[in-house]
C-alpha cells in the first residue's frame, strides 16, 4: 500500500488475506443472525478506522482491515469472542496493531532521519474561506434543500456564527433535550449532509473525467 | 441518548491527543461498544472543526485541530464541510432569521402584551375617528383635487424598490402556516377569531413535569378545534401511538393509532381536538405506543377567554 508522496506505509508483517471460511466464522460469532451479523461488521469497521483516523494513522482503512484479518484469524484458530463484548478483542487486536505501527515510525524516522511523516503528514491544511462560485457551496445549498424543514432549520441554527454558544441554549431548551443530545442529532444531520454532497461534486465531476 | 455532561470533555481531550494512553483505551474500548458515545465523538470532532473555520480557536489549540483532525483527506473534507456550513448558516442569519420552533414563538402573545396591544389599538383608532370628524369637511374636495392632478395610468418607469428585499432563501420554499412568525406577506385578511387554537408541547419526564412552566391553550369563544401539537422528537417515527386527554383522572379525548407528522418546527404528534370538549382547567396528555403500556405525560392548561 502506497501513500499519495510515494511512501510506502504497509503495515508490518501483512497476513493473507481473508478466506471465505474464515470470514464466515468471524460473522457468526458477531451474531447467530448473518444479516445483523453483517451489519455490526460494518459498525464494527467504520469505528475502526476513524479510531486510527483519530490516532492519526496515515492508512487507517488499511489497519482497520489489518485488525479484522487478525481477528479472524484468532477465531480460525479457535478463539471465542465473549458473547457480552466482542468489541474489547477487536480493540485489544487494534491497540497491539497501533503500537507495531509506532514502533515501525520510529525505526523509519531514525533510519532515514526524516520526521517520521508515517503518523502525521507535515503540510497543514490551510483554512480558506468559500468562494462564492464554489461547488461545494451550491452543492451544499441543493443538499440542505433536499432535507426535511426541522433539520434544515436545526443544523442551519447551529452553525450560525454569532452568540453561537447562546443559540445552542436556545435550542437545547426549544427541543428539551440535552446539549450533547442535540450535537448528536445535528451530527447525524451532517452525516446525512457529508454524503448528499459526496455524490453532488462527483456527479458534477463526472463529465469532466 | 442522555450522555454524561463530562464525556464531551473527554471526547474532547481525545480527540486533541491529551489523554494518557490508558485513558485512551479504555475510551476507544467503549467508542467501540457505544455507538451513541461514538456519535457524540463525531459530533465533537464537527464541533471543533467548525470552531476551527470559524478562528475560535487559540492558535496552539487551533494547529492541534488541524493537525489531528484536519490533515488526512477525508478530514479536510470535514473541515470544508464545516467551514460552508458555516458559510450558508451565516448567510441565512443575515438575510432572513432562521424560523424558529414554534416553542419561541407561542401560538399566543403573553397576556400582559396582548392587553397593551390593544389599548395601543383603541388610542390609535380614536385618534383616527378625531381626525377623519374634524376634516370631514374637506374630504369630498380633497378627493376632487386628487383626480384632477392624477394623470391617466400609465406603465411604470421601474419597478417601485421593495423597503426589504429578500434575497433567495433555502429555507423560503416552504409553504408558510398561517400563525405568528412567518414573513410571507398575507392575501387574504386574518379573520379575528382563529377557528383553530393551537398548543405546543413537549413530554418531559414527571420529574422534571413540576419544575417545568405549564404550556396554555387559550380558547376564544369563536374557536371550533384545539391542535395539541406534540414534540415527537425523541419517539420512534415507524411506530403508532395512542394520544389522551383527561382532565382531573377523566377522559376527554382520546384517538389511538396516531402516526408521526412533520411540521414547521419538527416532528410531532398532532392531536385535533373539539374546542368545545375543553373547558378551563388543568389537562393532561398521555401518549402511549401502540401495544406498550408505559406512558408519557405532560400538563397543559386550557384558558377560556371571554372576548
Amino acid at each position: 500500500m502506497t501513500r499519495g508522496d510515494g511512501e510506502d506505509t504497509t503495515p508490518p508483517g501483512k497476513p493473507p488475506g481473508f478466506t471465505r471460511e474464515s470470514f464466515d466464522l468471524l460473522l457468526a460469532q458477531l451474531d447467530p443472525d448473518r444479516e445483523r451479523a453483517g451489519e455490526r461488521y460494518e459498525t464494527i469497521r467504520r469505528k475502526l478506522i476513524r479510531l486510527f483516523e483519530w490516532r492519526g494513522c496515515a492508512a487507517p482503512e488499511d489497519l482497520a482491515d489489518e485488525t479484522i484479518n487478525r481477528v479472524a484469524r484468532r477465531i480460525a484458530e479457535g478463539v471465542q469472542l465473549h458473547s457480552a463484548d466482542p468489541y474489547g478483542y477487536f480493540c485489544g487486536v487494534a491497540h497491539l496493531l497501533f503500537k507495531e505501527v509506532l514502533r515501525r515510525a520510529a525505526r523509519e524516522h531514525r533510519a532515514l532521519d526524516s520526521s517520521g511523516e508515517l503518523l502525521f503528514p507535515t503540510a497543514l491544511p490551510v483554512v480558506t474561506d468559500d468562494e462564492p462560485g464554489d461547488p461545494r457551496l451550491h452543492c451544499l445549498r441543493q443538499c440542505l434543500a433536499a432535507l426535511p424543514n426541522d433539520q434544515r432549520d436545526l443544523v442551519l441554527r447551529y452553525h450560525q456564527g454569532e452568540s453561537n454558544i447562546r443559540h445552542r441554549k436556545a435550542l437545547t431548551q426549544e427541543l428539551g433535550i440535552p446539549m450533547n443530545a442535540l450535537r448528536i442529532r445535528v451530527h447525524r444531520v451532517r452525516r446525512k449532509l457529508e454524503s448528499c454532497l459526496d455524490d453532488c461534486l462527483h456527479r458534477r465531476d463526472a463529465p469532466r473525467r | 441518548m442522555n450522555r454524561e455532561p463530562q464525556d464531551d470533555e473527554l471526547l474532547r481531550s481525545y480527540l486533541l491527543g491529551d489523554l494518557p494512553e490508558e485513558d485512551a483505551e479504555r475510551l476507544e474500548r467503549r467508542l467501540l461498544a457505544e455507538d451513541d458515545l461514538f456519535d457524540l465523538a463525531e459530533a465533537v470532532e464537527g464541533d471543533l472543526l467548525a470552531s476551527l473555520s470559524r478562528g475560535e480557536l487559540a492558535p496552539a489549540e487551533g494547529e492541534r485541530v488541524l493537525r489531528k483532525l484536519a490533515s488526512s483527506p477525508l478530514g479536510r473534507e470535514r473541515l470544508a464541510l464545516a467551514r460552508s456550513l458555516n458559510t450558508v448558516a451565516d448567510e441565512t442569519a443575515q438575510h432572513e432569521k432562521v424560523l424558529p420552533f414554534a416553542r419561541r414563538a407561542p401560538a399566543f402573545p403573553p397576556p400582559a402584551i396582548h392587553w397593551i396591544a390593544l389599548a395601543a389599538s383603541l388610542v390609535m383608532m380614536t385618534g383616527l375617528g378625531w381626525f377623519a370628524w374634524q376634516h370631514r369637511t374637506q374630504a369630498p374636495e380633497a378627493a376632487a383635487r386628487v383626480s384632477a392632478q392624477t394623470p391617466a395610468p400609465k406603465p411604470p418607469r421601474a419597478p417601485a424598490p421593495s423597503p426589504t428585499p429578500r434575497p433567495a432563501n433555502p429555507l423560503a420554499t416552504e409553504t408558510p402556516r398561517p400563525g405568528p412568525g412567518h414573513g410571507a406577506p398575507r392575501q387574504e385578511p386574518r379573520p379575528a377569531v382563529p377557528s383553530t387554537a393551537v398548543v405546543m408541547i413537549s413530554l418531559m419526564s414527571t420529574r422534571g413535569a413540576e419544575a417545568e412552566p405549564v404550556e396554555q391553550l387559550r380558547l376564544s369563544p369563536g374557536t371550533a378545534r384545539a391542535e395539541i401539537q406534540i414534540d415527537a422528537g425523541e419517539l420512534d417515527e415507524t411506530k403508532s401511538f395512542s394520544v389522551v386527554i383527561r382532565k382531573e383522572q377523566e377522559t376527554i379525548w382520546q384517538q389511538s393509532e396516531l402516526r408521526i407528522t412533520h411540521l414547521k418546527w419538527g416532528p410531532a404528534l398532532v392531536a385535533d381536538v373539539p374546542a368545545r370538549s375543553l373547558a378551563t382547567g388543568r389537562y393532561e396528555v398521555a401518549v402511549t405506543p401502540t401495544g406498550e403500556s408505559e406512558e408519557m405525560t405532560q400538563v397543559f392548561e386550557v384558558v377560556r377567554r371571554t372576548i
